[in-house]
């Protein structure tokens, strides 16, 4: 297993290249350029306002050049440079936000696991009840509903009318634990359940298909109780599916929560990087999806060797 | 519209006038304290927290590059400038406690008060002012909002250690206006290169921390110069903490809960239930923003031709952008200074709705059918609303139209290629009103070009001339010329108002919004606010 870690970890590297340079000419092609953005209104045609900008930026180099001299500094430095839009340190800026995105990011992928691994499995034990019924009208639900709509509808509802929780807002969990929780809990969930809804389908398609093995009519045959098939083995291997699923859910997470993160004032990564996107601000865009990118790939390796601990038959390469 | 706490109040003597030229400097002072006697009566408290819920936050902490909106981003308090404005938006005495223009208008001097500080010490002196303008017009720091606020500015000269001379390009009378604290903001120059991280102003609140889209924490200058009636310093709260909320309903909920003490704006479609079931709980004002307008382009496309112009016109039914997008809110405009604003234009000529007309110059023209592209940035919710009823109105008299709807940055980029047909447009507030006739429509104007393309060489010769006029009723007979000569072109066709209101908790007291929404104004705002018990 360290093996194929440290594989794994080293194909890192040509996989953030790739990304790099992707990002770097998508955002050169994005119609409009930053100094459009900072020269504003009426000054963005003005040759020597152009220039002035260009100038201060380095933006009168080569396009290639710039790209060295970014990489360079970020290997050899760790320096990420500094925002053209705040000025401010990106690595400072990002690394400040990335805690309070993967913070987010995780329980609702637990609050989504929470739901969807049980009702998926009464739904496949209970196949065509209507239990089963239940849970995927829900789950057709849950995937359905806008997600704006549904956390603005959470926050009138828990609290506005039941006044239970905080409307919006964040607090570390580390500063004051059960004020964190309290604002965690609306935002978390209004991912967590739309997330749940995509989880809870494929449990349950993944289930139907290990119940129909033969190794399920084997166990049954032995004595086993409904009980021990179903916790013992078969869920444990339908899980696999859903733990890849959920990964990749939660590298999604990591820089796709910006409407959560409008909705509830929540400082992630998510609003920050729209931000610096719609502003052309190219160095927080490159340095922040490179840094979610390396988190989207250790994230996938984790998931990778998640699924030894589920199934010990499988080996890894 | 009804509020009796409506901020709204535009009467404006000449006397008004004059303190903007410097001309009745005695008569300023009254203006500045006229506001906190009324604070004084009410017995305001000294401390407390404003947990402030905000439309919007800056992009940046630099206030001589990001753009800190007076009406929205809790940062604006934290400014001053050489000038400031009253509640009815006058401009009076800020830094400077006097001005006064040599004869051809062509000079300022402005003589600083003594003894102000920065919030790290450093007292305000005629240096640090000229620092402060040579620092905004370099185009590789001062943003373009800032930049273009002070192009009328050739250079600022130290006379001596309180007082400056401003030199303006050309005459100009709107000097004063324009080195406003919006958005003309003093900064410590000793502190200029830690902008970005930790600005140093000179307002009645200093900076303590900025997490952006989540909270920006101020508390109170204990040094700051502006005093209530009595003699007490100002501010009164302790602490301000701004929180960003970008969601209406969120917002709104936020005051409800408790969570804010103070929203500065609600979606228009709140307005009314609101203050019917909340009223007797909450202050609400309503206040004028700006206005919403239709920009044909004279650059190129069908809009060059006036029969094509004048059918759009009578096809757009303002009564029901009115009720449509602002439900019933604010008043439909033919001019951006609303009634009772003393920049009110009286006898103004505008095309009225008239679709069998605009059918019938359609026909006249064989322009059936012509295509529109009607521009917008997506970011301006009342302007894409604006946008499909304009769009619905002129199909049904023959225009075939898609809207186009732009991130700022791409939309800058059409605007800036004249790639459109015509196109949605606000205006923000403008305290001196050649900042909006001036800038938007003189050919020599670069903001203009990028807009219409329009040029009339007696348009410009009024608009030239009123800038160098201080006497405000010649200056209105000029505009309201201008402006039906522009009215009669139609390089712009005014919608309508733009309008926003504001609500808080009982438990603030001391407030009243600027007539333009400023936060914080001479005498008012957040500066005379506190927290009951």
């Amino acid at each position: 297993m360290f093996r194929y870690t440290l594989y794994r970890l080293l194909q890192l590297i040509p996989v953030l290249l790739m990304v790099s340079i992707f990002v770097y000419l998508m955002i050169y092609w994005l119609p409009g350029d930053v100094i459009d953005a900072l020269a504003g209104e009426s000054e963005a045609h003005d040759p020597v306002v152009r220039a002035a900008l260009e100038k201060e930026l380095g933006l009168d180099q080569p396009l290639y050049v710039r790209y060295v001299k970014w990489l360079g500094k970020i290997v050899l430095y760790g320096d990420f440079g500094k925002s053209i839009t705040t000025r401010r340190s990106i690595g400072v800026e990002v690394f400040q936000r990335i805690p309070a995105t993967v913070y987010l990011a995780v329980v609702a992928v637990v609050i989504s696991l929470i739901i969807a691994i049980p009702l998926g499995t009464i739904a496949a034990v209970k196949r065509r009840t209507l239990a089963d019924y239940t849970v995927m009208v829900g789950a057709v639900a849950g995937l359905s509903i806008p997600q704006f709509w549904f956390a603005i509808l959470c926050v009138l509802f828990f609290a506005l009318y039941l006044g239970w929780l905080p409307p919006s807002e964040y607090y570390s969990p580390f500063d004051n634990l059960w004020l964190g929780l309290q604002h965690l809990i609306l935002p978390a969930s209004a991912l967590g359940i739309r997330l749940a809804a995509i989880t809870t389908r494929l449990t349950r398609s993944a289930m139907l298909d290990e119940i129909n093995k033969d190794y399920v009519d084997t166990a049954r045959s032995l004595g086993l109780s409904e009980r021990q098939v179903v916790f013992k083995y078969t869920l444990r291997n339908a899980l696999i599916p859903t733990v890849t699923v959920a990964g990749l859910q939660f590298g999604n997470l990591l820089g796709g929560t910006v409407v959560i993160e409008a909705i509830f004032a929540w400082p992630g990564i998510g609003l920050t990087l729209y931000d610096a996107i719609v502003s052309r601000d190219y160095p927080m865009v490159q340095a922040s999806v490179l840094i979610l990118a390396t988190a989207f790939v250790l994230v996938n390796l984790l998931v990778d060797l998640t699924y030894r601990l589920l199934n010990p038959r499988i080996r890894l390469p | 519209m009804s509020s009796p706490e409506r901020a709204r109040t535009f009467e404006w003597s000449r006397r008004d006038f004059l303190a903007t030229t410097g001309g009745a400097l005695a008569g300023m002072t009254a203006f500045g304290f006229a506001a906190p006697a009324a604070a004084a009566k009410r017995q305001p408290q000294r401390g407390g927290t404003l947990n402030y819920g905000a439309s919007g936050d800056a992009s940046g902490l630099d206030a001589h590059r990001h753009n800190t909106l007076h009406t929205s981003h809790p940062l604006s308090v934290m400014y001053s400038g050489l000038t400031d404005i009253d509640q009815q938006g006058n401009i009076v005495p800020g830094l400077a406690e006097s001005w006064e223009p040599n004869k051809d208008l062509t000079a300022w001097v402005f003589r600083l008060r003594k003894g102000v500080l920065f919030h790290n010490g450093r007292e305000v002196d005629a240096e640090a002012v000229k620092l402060n303008f040579e620092r905004i017009k370099d185009p590789k720091t001062g943003g373009d909002w800032e930049r273009g606020a002070i192009a009328n500015i050739d250079r600022v000269e130290v006379i001596d250690r309180y007082t400056v001379r401003i030199h303006a390009v050309a005459p100009s009378v709107t000097i004063p206006a324009n080195v406003m604290h919006y958005p003309t903001r003093m900064m410590a120059p000793d502190a200029f290169n830690t902008a970005a991280e930790h600005p140093i102003g000179t307002g009645p609140f200093k900076f303590v921390s900025w997490t952006r889209h989540s909270e920006t924490r101020m508390v109170r200058f204990e040094n700051y110069w502006e005093t209530d009636a009595e003699g007490n310093n100002l501010p009164y709260l302790d602490e301000i903490v701004g929180k960003p909320k970008q969601e209406p309903s969120v917002r709104l909920t936020a005051l409800r809960t408790g969570q804010v003490q103070f929203i500065n704006t609600m979606a228009q479609a709140d307005i009314d239930a609101f203050k019917a079931s909340q009223g007797a709980k909450y202050n609400l004002w309503d206040w004028h923003t700006g206005g919403i307008f239709v920009v044909f382009n004279f650059r190129r496309g069908p809009f060059q031709d006036k029969r094509l112009r004048t059918a759009a016109a009578h096809a757009i039914d303002r009564n029901a952008i009115h009720h449509t997008v602002y439900y019933g809110h604010g008043t439909i405009a033919d001019q951006p200074y609303p009634a009772g604003n003393p920049w009110h234009l009286e006898g103004i000529h505008s095309l009225e709705y008239d679709p069998e007309r605009a059918k019938a110059l359609l026909k006249e023209a064989r322009a059936i059918g012509t295509e529109v592209n009607l521009l917008c940035v997506s970011t301006f919710v009342e302007g894409r609303e604006t946008a499909q009823v304009v769009q619905d109105l002129w199909r049904t008299v023959g225009f075939k139209v898609e809207v186009n709807l732009l991130d700022v940055v791409p939309w800058r980029q059409a605007r800036n290629e004249g790639a459109f047909t015509a196109s949605i447009q606000g205006n923000t507030f403008r305290y001196d009103p050649d900042d909006f006739f001036g800038r938007n429509l003189h050919s020599n104007s670069q903001y203009a070009k990028i807009l219409s393309g329009w040029q009339n060489a007696r348009y410009d010769q009024l608009i030239d001339e009123a800038k160098r006029t201080l006497d405000p009723a010649r200056r209105k007979e000029l505009y309201t010329e201008g402006w039906n000569i522009a009215n009669a072109e139609l390089p712009f066709f005014f919608l309508h108002e733009l309008t926003n209101t504001s609500a808080a908790d009982k438990v603030l007291q001391g407030y009243q919004p600027g007539s333009a929404g400023a936060l914080a104004y001479r005498g008012g705002g957040f500066r005379t606010a506190y927290i009951t018990a």
